[in-house]
């Protein structure tokens, strides 16, 4: 974390900062996302013999001829057994394991049922794998290095989606008022279409250079520690935004959303968690009372 | 960053350079730090400047597009009817692959990826079922801000796979 601070006592406080829960959470968050992502496609081959997928060659042509010749017996053992070395790696069972295995079998897998073409989450899902591959010691450190490196993969993927908008004309344009106006059963979903507020062109407008903003200047300030929280808020909004306007997988929130858990280091997490029970328990009180 | 702020402490404390040791572990990190950048830019910045990106053959580098970075101007929306009737249904009807969130979406790319997978998915349901389908496909004009209605096609499964062999 970037310490804007001359008091050197503070900068060594904030240096010595642990992580082990916030971590945690993103694991969880992440594999659970992941296992409903790919799950459709692994149980296919279970209830249809995955008759009704379709797989493509783009992703990897040795394995699309591969599974030209595998029995569908095979396929189906296949699938079960990443979709339980998934489960496993939810669970945080042999954690690095786990880990690898699941992410070689969901690789295997990618090409199946469109989920080959869905780049902009792919990436990031193998590149957080090998991240907690290479350096998932719970105890490293207090699991700073590895929410470093987390942190750093979710930040870059959406500052340079900002810079692919910004260098396709998002700031000039009202790509937003277009993609709002799509028809029903387009990418969008139903309530958008139905929303009136949402095709006037200077609130898209508006949204369109918003995008642009949240996208280049929430990953910088997750990286700054007076301005990281509001930026962790920001990034769940945004992303939850998203998913609620378009027809996308729910993986994406998975990802970038819970990167935004990773501000919060343990000590902010267990203030929370007695703040919450505190109130948990006067409500509970209150509702006795009355 | 601290690990950062470490190696520059270490760098400061050590004085021999034999004595320095830089943790592998670190090492490691800035080379994955350095490729994760050198992905997004090689995506994102290369193409434009250079109209080229390189293969940096690693999974997580392989590919970087950006959904909805170009938003295009026309649509098509794809349902199927049964029986002659005139109700329109979505097309994630036709495969029993259900996708949480955004079933509709996936075999939508999936049959524009593919369109020989929409004449499966179509001959199966009729198999299956032994109703007949056909595919109706709107396409739309986005102008101003409001979808326009540019053309309809109706064909029957069949007359779909018969006229591909043609």
């Amino acid at each position: 974390m970037l310490v804007l601070t001359r008091d050197k006592h503070v900068a060594s406080d904030l240096a010595r900062q642990s992580y082990v829960y916030s971590v945690a959470i993103f694991r969880l968050v992440f594999f659970v996302f992941l296992c409903v992502h790919f799950a459709p496609s692994l149980l296919s081959y279970w209830t249809s013999d995955g008759v009704d997928g379709i797989r493509t060659c783009e992703w990897s042509r040795w394995l699309f001829d591969m599974y030209g010749r595998i029995p569908v017996t095979v396929v189906r053992v296949m699938s079960a057994a990443v979709l339980a070395v998934s489960v496993f790696a939810v669970f945080g069972v042999a954690k690095r394991v786990m880990t690898l295995l699941a992410g070689a079998g969901f690789y295997c897998f990618a090409s199946f049922n469109g989920i080959g073409i869905q780049t902009l989450a792919l990436i990031d899902v193998w590149s957080i794998l090998v991240i907690f591959v290479l350096f998932g010691d719970s105890g490293l450190h207090r699991d700073r290095l590895l929410r470093h490196m987390l942190l750093f993969q979710v930040s870059v993927a959406v500052f340079f989606s900002g810079v692919e908008k910004v260098c396709s004309g998002w700031l000039s344009r009202d790509p937003l008022g277009v993609l709002f106006a799509y028809p029903a059963g387009f990418m969008v979903r139903d309530w958008v279409t139905t929303a009136s507020w949402l095709h006037v062109p200077a609130i898209t407008r508006v949204l369109s250079v918003t995008t642009v903003i949240v996208e280049l200047v929430v990953p910088i300030g997750l990286w700054i520690d007076r301005t990281a929280r509001p930026a962790a808020v920001a990034l769940e909004i945004f992303f939850l935004l998203i998913v609620a306007a378009l027809e996308i997988p729910p993986l994406f929130y998975g990802i970038f959303a819970a990167g935004g858990m990773l501000v919060l280091d343990d000590e902010r997490l267990k203030r929370m968690h007695v703040s919450f029970v505190k109130l948990a328990r006067r409500r509970r009180v209150g509702a006795t009372q009355f | 960053m601290s690990f950062v702020t470490n190696t520059l402490e270490l760098w400061r404390t050590k004085t021999s350079a034999f004595m320095l040791f830089l943790p592998a572990r670190y090492l490691l990190a800035l080379l994955w730090a350095a490729l994760i950048l050198l992905g997004a830019v090689n995506h994102t910045l290369l193409p434009r400047l250079l109209h080229r990106h390189v293969n940096l053959l690693l999974p997580n580098l392989r590919y970087g597009y950006v959904m909805f970075n170009i938003i295009p101007t026309s649509a098509s929306v794809v349902e199927f009817r049964v029986d002659d009737s005139s109700r329109n249904w979505s097309l994630s009807e036709l495969s029993d692959i259900q996708t949480p969130g955004y079933a509709r979406t996936r075999v939508l790319m999936d049959v524009f990826t593919a369109p020989k997978y929409l004449d499966e998915l179509c001959l199966r349901r009729q198999a299956r079922t032994g109703s007949p389908v056909s595919i109706v496909t709107h396409t739309y004009q986005i102008n101003g801000g409001k979808p326009r209605m540019t053309g309809s096609v109706v064909h029957a499964c069949a007359d779909e796979r018969q006229t591909r062999r043609q």
